[in-house]
């Protein structure tokens, strides 16, 4: 069973992987990966104790004004304690938040910060509909709560992998939510291509989701008028996002591309507020954190391997490279290097 | 647990998680009669857009006991509703959910969705005759033109006195 699940694991990596290998020292690479990955998890709770505490103003908000409550299941005990224990819950989040930045390696208060967290979320969105702004955060608190407890100051090269996989899963997780979204805008483009209708991969196709986000809500987003008449300049750039968004879970596993597509994904919250004023500053936030400051960045790295890494474009840029730098019928320097 | 042990054990942690996460997202929703269940979610947003739209509406004809000279989309009716002041997008998803519950025949969804309609979105009317209309429309041009080629009534309610 245990080879069986090794076997299943390597081949998943495989696949996943880069076809270059880092050139970054292993030894040393896994020491400032877990010295950056230790500083990601304390600027966590850091950031988890800010928006608990931009929270807390929302939920007295709806607290005072809500008589439609919809309870979602983690709290459908709530009503038991009145509206006063509502308000506590963020009050709590912000707490083991707090006491997690200062303590990170006590378990209890990481779960209890996406105990406290998960609870605070359920009340934002148990007005009858589902606003998604904070579950990404939510669930980076539920992978930390893996994270390995490491006995020593000078812990052992084994705990530290563990606890990088932990961020791995974190940073998994989250482009899989990235993949997700761009697998139903593949999908739901693709019937109409074969079909030959307007869809997602039409010229006017971002042009025609912008004016019926502004017939729904009358928003007047800053660029949204302007890029459905020049909708030739939107199609582009919807092309590589749904390409960035459906690869996003093969970028897990090539560090080389976090930072591209930490900035790409973060402009592309900057575009659906340019757009069509839709708002998640808390993915700006996680992105930042996981990607852009990733702990698995190299430091050594060329534009060559960047590109070879590309999901689907990267094989084709390898072949290419070889096809242009095989040797000839006699290669001088070739034959000189075997 | 020696840090070994833990380190292959953890190894496992994102295919676990993501393959955990997929199967919930997934086929989680399906046990339920809610779309999705909370804090799972499939991430399938905007992801369809067409030249031809269908979207569901609410259409006043009454209120207060006034029947309206012409009825009127609810966001175009400012002055009685705040939420159409606010063009609090909520309101649109939750009319989305009521025409999607109606569709899959989910009452109890589809009475809860039209209570949070009715007590919340419609709180400063006491009394508010409607109708949940599905709209068919080209997006660029009723943008730019107002057309809506077609206009079907899929439901007519009366707020609080039915």
């Amino acid at each position: 069973m245990t080879k069986l699940i090794d076997q299943t694991y390597r081949r998943i990596r495989h696949i996943l992987e880069s076809a270059n290998p880092s050139r970054d020292p292993i030894f040393p690479r896994i020491d400032f990966q877990f010295f950056r990955a230790q500083s990601l998890v304390r600027f966590y709770y850091l950031a988890s104790m800010f928006i608990a505490y931009l929270m807390m103003p929302d939920v007295h908000t709806m607290v005072g004004e809500s008589q439609t409550w919809s309870f979602l299941w983690p709290i459908r005990w709530l009503p038991m304690f009145g509206d006063w224990a509502i308000e506590w819950v963020v009050v709590g989040a912000f707490a083991a938040a707090g006491l997690s930045f200062q303590f990170p390696t006590v378990r209890t208060f990481r779960a209890l910060f996406a105990l406290f967290f998960l609870c605070a979320v359920g009340i934002e969105n148990s007005q009858g509909t589902m606003d998604h702004s904070y579950h990404a955060w939510l669930w980076l608190g539920i992978c930390l709560v893996f994270l390995p407890g490491l006995n020593s100051k000078a812990p052992r090269r084994a705990g530290k992998m563990a606890y990088l996989s932990v961020i791995a899963g974190a940073q998994t997780l989250t482009l899989l939510f990235y993949s997700f979204a761009g697998f139903w805008k593949f999908f739901w483009g693709l019937g109409p291509l074969l079909q030959g209708i307007e869809g997602n991969f039409a010229p006017r196709g971002l042009a025609q989701q912008l004016a019926n986000r502004i017939l729904e809500t009358g928003t007047v987003p800053l660029l949204g008028h302007f890029v459905i008449t020049n909708y030739w300049l939107s199609y582009p750039m919807f092309l590589v996002l749904i390409y960035m968004q459906l690869v996003a879970l093969f970028v897990a596993l090539r560090p080389r591309l976090h930072l591209i597509w930490g900035y790409g994904l973060i402009v592309f919250h900057m575009g659906t507020w340019l757009l069509m004023e839709i708002y998640f500053p808390v993915h700006v936030l996680l992105l930042g954190l996981l990607f852009v400051m990733s702990p698995f960045r190299p430091e050594r790295w060329t534009v060559r391997e960047v590109l070879c890494d590309l999901p689907i474009f990267g094989f084709l840029i390898r072949k290419l490279w070889r096809a242009s730098h095989a040797p000839s019928s006699f290669d001088e320097r070739a034959y000189a290097a075997r | 647990m020696n840090s070994f042990a833990k380190y292959k054990a953890l190894r496992l942690f994102p295919l676990l998680m993501v393959g955990f996460y997929i199967l919930v997202a997934f086929y989680g929703a399906r046990l339920d009669s809610r779309p999705e269940i909370f804090p799972f979610f499939n991430w399938s947003l905007f992801s369809s857009s067409s030249g031809e739209r269908n979207e569901y509406a609410l259409l006043i004809r009454g209120v207060q006991g006034q029947a309206l000279a012409k009825p009127q989309l609810f966001y175009d009716m400012k002055d009685t509703f705040m939420h159409a002041r606010q063009r609090d997008i909520n309101v649109s998803k939750v009319t989305q959910e009521l025409g999607s519950a109606l569709h899959q025949n989910k009452p109890q969804l589809a009475y809860e969705k039209r209570r949070m309609i009715e007590e919340r979105f419609m709180a400063d009317a006491q009394e508010v005759d409607y109708d949940l209309v599905m709209l068919t429309f080209d997006p660029i041009e009723r943008l730019e033109t107002g057309k809506i080629q077609n206009e079907r009534v899929v439901a007519s309610y009366r707020k609080a006195y039915d």
